[in-house]
């Protein structure tokens, strides 16, 4: 028979020396090259536990030590090493014991008189796979955790029925101004002026109808601080923990708003002035044309009208002049309205 | 048959270089109106199947402006001719336009008028009939 050539470090946890003698013969029946670590004792167990340049893949431990037993014993071993999979061994006596132990974080449980070298290997080598196998769930699930409570960007999950926030990123918290505890305490109606609640009781409604899933919408939001803003939502459904619950991230865009506004606002100061220049400029400088066009060229207005044509012609120097100061001030408005930006400020 | 010539301008200074304008053009006695209003007052009262009425109009006048007074020219029934010429300090293109869709409006000209171009109406068809030739 072919023997299991991969690398294994074992510690067998047990004293009685019988057993001892057993259990490796087992292992070196099935492993190629097994590394097999001894305790004796919790004692020494602890000390080889402790170093953790050892790598140990499994341990294998018997629940009556000299020092130490029992529910103790267990509660010990996983503090001590949380990560690796523990095959407790037992005999009839504790059978009860060890099926309620699995509970406590035990991975397998073999009744001794029983055990053989195959099932001794085939325990081993499945309590390895799976605790690989659950790593590596643990892994998945932190890195999308990751992405959730790290995004830069406001995010949380609330459940579609109660509205209560079930979840929500540090992000959010900075942004909003609620501790955790208390945006767990509060529904999404909370972060809502109030007379907005009804809109969103349409839109949650419509948008649990919708079997696409995916939402986008423009909100107002109220922080903490009472401070309106708005937002860009985008979201989507999913399930979690049996519910269905809607995801969401939010960007607030009140600022690019602001913005937005303030060149409207400029715009209309600008075709007001390109207005005046057009319409009003002109007006007073069309009269002082048409009156130099007289005095030059009219010799019998001249001779009756010289007075007014002078006097109508200042008037109209005045006027324009008037004219070009409240352009002026127009331009200065501009002026004092234009908050400086940052580049960043739109692209957040 | 008879030409009546109506300067509107809320500005009287406006108004005296129209009047000398056409004086020198040797056209007949001119009426002055400051407002739409006033002019269409006017046309209301002195309309005649004989007459044509040539207005110069000016745009941005208060209680009745040009465009306004054009409107309200369209929505009456009226029998006697009148003919518009646009006359606006303006050099607003999107004015020029608008001009253009009133029917009435067969000339647009700017401020100050130019002599030439008062005295070339004289060669307009439907004004030259009322007009006596030097």
């Amino acid at each position: 028979m072919l023997k299991d050539p991969l690398d294994y470090t074992i510690l067998i946890i047990e004293d009685n020396p019988g057993d001892l003698v057993l259990f490796q013969e087992y292992l070196k029946n099935q492993i190629a090259l097994p590394t097999i670590y001894i305790a004796t004792s919790f004692k020494e167990a602890k000390v080889i536990l402790l170093d953790t340049t050892l790598k140990i893949d499994l341990i294998f431990l018997d629940l009556s030590l000299p020092d130490k037993n029992g529910i103790d014993l267990i509660h010990e071993i996983l503090f001590l090493s949380p990560k690796i999979p523990i095959v407790v061994l037992t005999g009839y006596s504790d059978i009860q014991f060890s099926i309620q132990s699995l509970k406590l974080g035990i991975s397998d449980y073999l009744v001794k008189d029983e055990i053989t070298a195959l099932s001794l290997y085939k325990s081993l080598r499945y309590t390895i796979e799976r605790n690989k196998y659950i790593f590596q769930l643990e892994q998945s699930e932190k890195r999308y955790m990751d992405l959730f409570h790290l995004s830069p960007q406001p995010m949380w999950v609330y459940d579609l029925d109660t509205l209560y926030f079930l979840d929500v990123n540090k992000s959010a918290i900075e942004h909003y101004g609620y501790s955790y505890e208390e945006f767990l305490a509060m529904t999404i109606e909370d972060i809502r002026p109030a007379e907005d609640l009804n809109s969103l009781k349409e839109i949650i409604n419509a948008t649990k109808k919708d079997k696409s899933r995916k939402f986008r919408g423009l909100f107002k939001h109220k922080k903490k601080n009472g401070q309106i803003i708005s937002v860009e939502i985008t979201s989507n459904l999913f399930s979690h923990n049996g519910k269905t619950v809607r995801i969401i991230l939010a960007n607030d865009i009140t600022e690019r708003l602001n913005y937005v506004k303030a060149i409207v606002e400029q715009n209309e100061n600008l075709k007001e002035i390109a207005w005046v220049q057009s319409h009003k400029v002109r007006a007073p400088l069309a009269k002082m044309m048409g009156l130099i066009n007289i005095l030059q060229n009219n010799e019998e207005e001249v001779a009756n009208n010289s007075d007014f044509l002078n006097k109508e012609l200042l008037k109209s120097a005045n006027e324009l002049d008037l004219i070009i100061h409240e352009i002026s001030a127009k331009a200065s408005e501009i002026e004092i309205n234009n908050k400086k930006y940052e580049i960043g400020d739109f692209t957040g | 048959m008879k030409l009546e010539i109506l300067l509107v301008d809320d500005d009287p200074v406006v108004l005296y270089l129209h009047k000398t304008t056409f004086n020198k053009c040797n056209f007949p006695q001119q009426l002055f109106f400051e407002n739409g209003r006033l002019v269409l007052d006017y046309i209301l009262a002195n309309k005649d199947e004989d007459k044509v009425f040539l207005i110069l109009l000016d745009i941005n006048m208060p209680v009745m402006n040009g465009w306004e007074f054009l409107d309200e020219l369209n929505t009456i029934v009226i029998k006697p001719l009148v003919k518009v010429v646009i006359v606006t300090s303006s050099i607003d293109s999107a004015d020029k336009d608008k001009a253009k869709t009133y029917d009435q409006v067969f000339e647009f000209m700017e401020k100050p008028l130019q002599e030439k171009l008062i005295c070339n109406l004289r060669n307009n068809k439907d004004l030259a009939p009322y007009l006596i030739q030097d």
